[in-house]
């Protein structure tokens, strides 16, 4: 949930990505952090297995500029995407402002690709939210990897909504600031309306 | 969106002086159940205060889902003990919650105690009408 504290000026946002396991979400988050420069943005947090798998979530705050004369923080979450984290998931996505949902393009991982996306809803069900309430872009990842769904395929399984999307390839950091900028803008949107000039 | 006042925050930091002072603690922050961070005070410039705000939250919220998962419904107050350091977490309204880090100049009671008083106070702050 948006907080707007007047003692600092501050917009605070969470948007969080959510996808399969494997999928680039943590990806994102460390491009944006070796991009970022170090004024913009704070340490990056990763609670991760050995095997470099997130347990409970990455965490990254960056700052985006001003809207209204408000400082805009925006905090950055990953979700755990295997199957077994599902409560760790939901508890990330507790008062979310935003949604980037990544999909793996590999053709082999479609059905956990839907399956994420079937428990992002129901996950958002037990708070009593509705996806389509939600500012959310899609992000189609790996775009690199020869196995690969077309993008119109992907479209009809994962995006029948029509919700903004990107291709990308988040380990050479091509879409990554795209899906940023896009998740931000549509999540300042739906506050900007509520937000007084100060 | 959860608006928070000037003059809200300028009452919970006088509650916050008067917690410190109190219960003894090295830190202590007041932050969003989502981690975001609302008031700070003690030597909080050495350590990441986002990093560890949202890592509060992630603790204070799995802790809120073992207690729903056993049937508890009286886990909004714990405490992690160290060997050199300990802290204390309590949930204030449902959407706030009170981080505290202390060590042996203080006893754990003390800190509860003192918890428990901001956190009833701060409730009273954070619901009035801005």
């Amino acid at each position: 949930m948006a907080n707007l504290n007047y003692a600092d000026k501050e917009l605070n946002l969470k948007i969080v990505y959510y996808g399969t396991g494997l999928c680039g979400k943590t990806t994102n988050l460390r491009v944006m952090f070796s991009t970022i420069s170090p004024e913009r943005r704070g340490k990056m947090m990763s609670l991760a297995t050995e095997l470099d798998q997130t347990l409970f979530f990455d965490f990254l705050p960056v700052d985006l500029g001003t809207l209204k004369g408000w400082k805009l923080r925006h905090h950055l979450y990953t979700v755990p995407g295997q199957i077994y984290y599902n409560v760790s998931r939901r508890l990330v996505l507790k008062n979310v402002d935003g949604l980037v949902f990544v999909v793996d393009s590999q053709e082999e991982r479609l059905d956990e690709n839907i399956e994420s996306y079937n428990n992002l809803i129901d996950n958002l069900k037990s708070y009593d939210l509705d996806l389509k309430d939600l500012p959310m872009v899609i992000q189609y990842n790996k775009r690199d990897l020869p196995n690969i769904m077309p993008i119109s395929d992907l479209q009809l399984y994962l995006n029948r909504e029509g919700y903004t999307y990107f291709e990308s390839v988040a380990v050479k950091g091509i879409g990554v600031f795209d899906t940023l900028k896009s998740v931000c803008q549509k999540t300042l949107l739906r506050q900007a309306e509520n937000l007084p000039q100060i | 969106m959860i608006s928070i006042s000037k003059e809200k925050i300028t009452k919970l930091d006088g509650l916050m002086d008067m917690f410190c002072s109190q219960a003894n603690t090295i830190w202590a922050i007041l932050a969003t159940n989502t981690g975001q961070l609302l008031v700070q005070r003690g030597f909080v410039h050495s350590f990441d205060v986002l990093a560890i705000s949202a890592l509060a939250s992630g603790v204070f919220n799995s802790t809120m889902e073992l207690a729903r998962i056993i049937g508890e419904r009286n886990f909004s107050e714990f405490l992690q003990e160290g060997r050199s350091y300990s802290i204390y977490y309590i949930g204030v309204d449902d959407n706030y919650l009170l981080v505290s880090l202390f060590d042996d100049r203080t006893l754990p009671g003390v800190v509860k105690v003192a918890c428990e008083s901001f956190a009833d106070e701060a409730k009273t702050v954070l619901k009035a009408e801005a």
